[in-house]
């Protein structure tokens, strides 16, 4: 502040400040040993100029936002009688940033080394709140939208807001830089973008207005109104009237800082990327509550579905923290793992199961004359059928194999139930049996529970586990074998996803995996023949599809 | 490489059927069409076959919490609406569900883990396998990921008894959780878990960074991959860790999860590996002649995961098979090519030759301190050479002192007196 001391030294003397006249000496002899006496009367008429456009916009500032009830008397005084220039003080501060040093502020501002204390204290409760105002409407600009900041202001004060604004600029614009001090250029260094004297664009101007007024606090800012919107959602989250309702988290980056919650989320954001301190505290939090972060209802992951992220691998880590689940320790969770000392106990052999593979003599003795295939031989195309891949050329290579296989494996076969694999399972069904769960069997054959209480209802005979076998062994396999003769590019087996349909619907509409809409497999279709035992497999006609019957030797 | 493997192989008829209900995509009827299609390659010849014992309560309490044993047990279909805070409290219900029959599902296939791991223990084979296990999402307390008992942990306990130090592998696209977290904080078993990380995905764990605490710090490494990796990288990352694991941390044994669910194409996963990619890794840790056991786990389209898991039996017999399949009751399951091979899926590899750098090098980086300081000795130590200790106070005084004499007269920081200027001598 020496400049400025010094300009108004030749004039001064320790007048008392008084905002209601315009005081042309209003600084107190400045008593720095590296006084520099610059006499430039018109500056020191601007200067003056400015400094009273700032007393008055402190004026109604602390009108506007200071309670009521609070003692602010204009001019302050120091606890021994001086007056305190509001204007230097201001300037003196903010010059210094973050480091300030209230003895060498009081000094500046003529009040003496002693009165530290009272500047500082001065200082906040007159100056700091104007500070950190400006600094959020410079900020603010920054964003393009400090509606925010200006929209509950008076006019009065926008005006004299407006005023030294200008005034700012006009330093800016007109003054040499050598000519003023070291404390006037970083402040008008900060003013961004030239103005227009268009008096109209004058709003639109002090959006413009790049200044970092605030010393020390060049942090974004939370201003009143979103204060108070966060303490209302804090008493009452779910009160959606005085308080709005938040969209999903998906849609949160559409909204700007018009939104006080979205006011609160970036400023909650500056704040954890510089304070360490406060971003351990919100990791702790996020980390013990991550469904405080979600919108969902259910478990945060569903195994069910594949995931519809396909192609947006490069999801933030930040989200993934958020969501992870926590370590679990404890004795909950660990097991207990024995030190290690050495091998002496012996594992309990006696207790393993029984060996099915190979038989032993006794079992194998019947299995004296066997052609084996080599290991690991494949299906022989062609084979020597007559007509190749027919459903008679299939079903005969089918039941060879496994006869095949039954004499080798002997018992072994129907301990691994070989014998109710494939349509080797028919044979454990009756005719009438079979017809009870082909009339309940959907298309595409699914399990749905419905199926089962109803098939338990007409058809009690039947354990749950023959239902399933006869499921997956005659008719999902009934299914597919059709499915790679219709529509070979698209097999799939997992029928199991229209279970909620309901049986025998054959709902054209429902949304099939093959491009062919599934009216083969309808339960009401006619059979042909069925035998109890054997091999043969019974044979569908489908009414649906002549052509293909005609056209292809199919099942 | 040594003579012929024996192979150990559990099965049980009883799963064929088993029934988790409809629209859930775990489908035991997997385990069925994949034993029956090793059946029809044969290959049943060359290995052995076991039934195994459905594990008893008792042991599955060896990791579980006696009262979820219990629960599990008494637990059924029709009386799961009296015991709703017990439902919750052990995460049953709508992953995993309460079905008929699925204490004795999860007897056989645990019994059959453990049983692997006692014949392994008692050098009656060199190689286990049972497709039914590998159900690595249990945990103590509750069942999670359509896992109820872990009978990964229990093989592993199992084989803790005969062995020092145990290494797990998982290649399912799931983050072995409940291995990694029943063992985090010991070091005699590492577990090395190959997943997808990421966009929520289940379990949601297994991020690089997690590599265990306290005397486990260090022994649990996490390999976490973007949507469609493919053959080439999969492998190269495979080999170069798992290499490096097998070196520093000389397992006794080795137990291989091989769930199918990292295939491209499959239900719930998003890798994108052939089934020749995924038998790569079973091929490079047989190479290591380490014990081994073997087991499944995921793998949501039945189909490929008979045939991957066919493929791997062939290759742990050394038996390369022909693509086409022979005729058998379930051969219409793998129409219309009736092939071993599978189709690639149509997904983008996110996986960034930088990103997977990144991962290789912070994961060997944690290796380094581990070769170091192991809580059970490695190797034997060499014997220290012999150096003669000479009593100061035994030489002559007035007889100068040679050089080297005096450099071995160490002199510590915290002696007080400087040479002769000792205060404290009288």
């Amino acid at each position: 502040m020496a400049g400025w001391s010094m300009m108004v030294a030749d004039e001064g003397d320790a007048a008392a400040v008084d905002f209601s006249k315009t005081p042309k000496k209003n600084l107190e002899p400045n008593h720095s040993p590296e006084a520099v006496v610059v006499t430039c009367s018109d500056f020191e008429n601007s200067i003056d100029e400015l400094a009273s456009l700032f007393r008055s916009l402190l004026e109604s500032f602390l009108v506007e936002f200071c309670p009521a009830d609070s003692f602010r008397p204009l001019p302050p005084m120091t606890g021994d009688g001086r007056a305190v220039d509001l204007f230097n003080l201001f300037l003196s501060v903010s010059r210094r940033g973050d480091a300030v040093s209230w003895e060498e502020v009081a000094r500046e501002c003529g009040l003496g080394l002693s009165n530290s204390a009272s500047a500082k204290l001065i200082y906040v409760k007159y100056l700091d709140a104007l500070a950190r105002w400006l600094n959020r409407v410079g900020n603010g600009n920054d964003d393009g939208d400090t509606s925010v900041e200006l929209c509950g202001v008076s006019d009065g004060l926008m005006a004299r807001l407006k005023d030294f604004l200008c005034e700012v600029k006009r330093k800016y614009g007109t003054t040499a830089s050598r000519e003023l001090g070291a404390e006037l250029k970083w402040f008008v260094s900060k003013t961004k973008r030239g103005y227009d004297d268009d008096d109209d664009k004058k709003v639109e101007k002090v959006m413009s207005l790049d200044c970092s007024f605030s010393p020390g606090k060049r942090k974004r800012e939370c201003p009143l109104n979103t204060l108070k919107w966060l303490s209302k959602a804090a008493k009452d989250p779910c009160d959606t009237c005085s308080i709005g309702s938040l969209p999903d988290r998906s849609k949160w980056e559409a909204y700007g800082r018009e939104e006080p919650w979205k006011e609160l989320l970036l400023f909650r954001a500056s704040r954890t990327n510089t304070d360490p301190s406060c971003q351990k505290i919100w990791q702790k939090i996020q980390k013990m509550h991550p469904s405080l972060y979600e919108d969902s209802t259910g478990p945060s992951y569903n195994l069910r579905e594949r995931l519809r992220f396909d192609g947006s691998g490069s999801a933030s880590d930040s989200s993934d923290e958020e969501d992870r689940p926590c370590a679990r320790v404890g004795s909950q969770f660990q097991a207990e793992v024995p030190e290690w000392i050495g091998l002496n106990t012996e594992s309990d052999a006696k207790w393993l199961g029984p060996r099915v593979w190979p038989l032993s003599k006794e079992q194998s003795n019947s299995n004296l004359l066997i052609e084996r295939d080599p290991i690991g031989k494949g299906r022989q195309d062609p084979c020597g059928c007559q007509n190749p891949d027919s459903v008679q050329c299939v079903r005969f290579h089918i039941n060879t194999k496994r006869e095949k296989l039954k004499l080798e494996l002997g018992p072994a076969f129907y301990m691994w139930c070989f014998d109710s694999m494939g349509e080797g399972t028919l044979q454990y069904w009756t005719d009438l049996e079979l017809k009870k769960v082909k009339l309940l069997m959907a298309s595409p054959p699914t399990l749905s529970p419905s199926f089962f209480s109803e098939l338990k209802s007409i058809l009690s005979s039947k354990s749950r586990e023959e239902i399933v076998s006869y499921y997956y062994n005659v008719s999902l396999l009934q299914f597919i074998a059709n499915q790679s003769r219709m529509t070979p590019g698209e097999v799939d087996s997992d029928t199991d996803q229209y279970y909620n349909l309901a049986p025998g619907s054959g709902d054209p509409t429902m949304e099939a995996n093959t491009s062919q809409k599934p009216v083969l497999l309808t339960p009401k279709k006619k059979r042909a023949s069925i035998e109890r035992r054997g091999s043969t497999s019974p044979i569908f006609v489908h009414s649906s599809c002549w052509r293909h019957i005609l056209s292809l030797k199919l099942l | 490489m040594r003579s012929k493997d024996k192979i150990s192989y559990f099965y049980d008829g009883d799963v064929g059927n088993v029934y988790f209900g409809p629209n859930h995509p775990m489908k035991p009827h997997r385990l069925c069409m994949t034993h029956h299609l090793i059946l029809a390659y044969g290959l049943h010849s060359k290995m052995e076959v076991y039934r195994p014992h459905k594990a008893y309560p008792i042991e599955m309490a060896q990791f579980h919490s006696p009262d979820y044993v219990e629960f599990l047990q008494r637990i059924n279909p029709e009386n799961t609406d009296l015991f709703p805070n017990e439902m919750a409290r052990y995460n049953l219900g709508e992953d995993c569900p309460v079905f008929e029959d699925m204490f004795e599902f999860c007897q056989i296939y645990a019994g059959a883990t453990i049983d692997a791991a006692r014949r392994l223990n008692n050098k009656l084979c060199d190689i286990a396998i049972n497709w039914a296990g590998g159900l690595h999402h249990a945990k103590k307390c509750d069942a999670s990921g359509f896992c109820y008992i872990n009978d990964l942990v229990l093989g592993i306990l199992e084989l803790l008894k005969h062995h020092p130090r145990v290494l797990y592998i998982d290649i399912d696209v799931h983050h072995g959780d409940g291995v990694e977290e029943a063992f985090y904080f010991t070091d005699r078993v590492m577990t090395v878990s190959f997943h997808k990380f990421g966009d929520k995905f289940f379990p949601g764990t297994g991020d690089v960074k997690e590599i265990g605490e306290r005397e486990g710090k260090f022994y649990a490494i996490n390999v976490p991959l973007r949507d469609g990796i493919d053959d080439s990288s999969f492998n190269r990352l495979f080999r170069a860790i798992i290499s490096k694991v097998v070196e520093i941390y000389q397992p006794g044994a080795i137990v291989l999860q091989c769930g199918a669910d990292s295939l491209a194409r499959d239900r719930l996963g998003c890798f994108n590996l052939s089934i020749d990619g995924h038998a790569e890794c079973v091929k490079f840790v047989k190479k290591f002649n380490i014990p081994l056991l073997v087991t499944g786990g995921g793998g949501y389209t039945k189909e490929n995961v008979a045939r991957c898991w066919t493929v791997e039996t062939g290759i742990l017999l050394d038996t390369e098979l022909p693509n086409e399949i022979p005729d058998n009751d379930y051969i219409k399951y793998f129409g219309p090519d009736y092939s071993l091979k599978i189709p690639g899926g149509h997904i983008e590899n996110l996986n960034t030759k930088s990103y997977i750098s990144t991962i290789k090098a912070q994961i060997l980086d944690n290796l380094r301190y581990i070769q170091h300081a192991p809580s059970v000795q490695m190797q034997e130590v060499p014997p220290d050479f012999y150096i003669p200790d000479f009593d100061e106070d035994q030489q002559n005084p007035d007889v100068r002192v040679d050089q080297r004499s005096r450099d071995k007269q160490i002199q510590r920081d915290d002696e007080y007196f400087d040479g002769d200027k000792d205060n404290d001598a009288s």
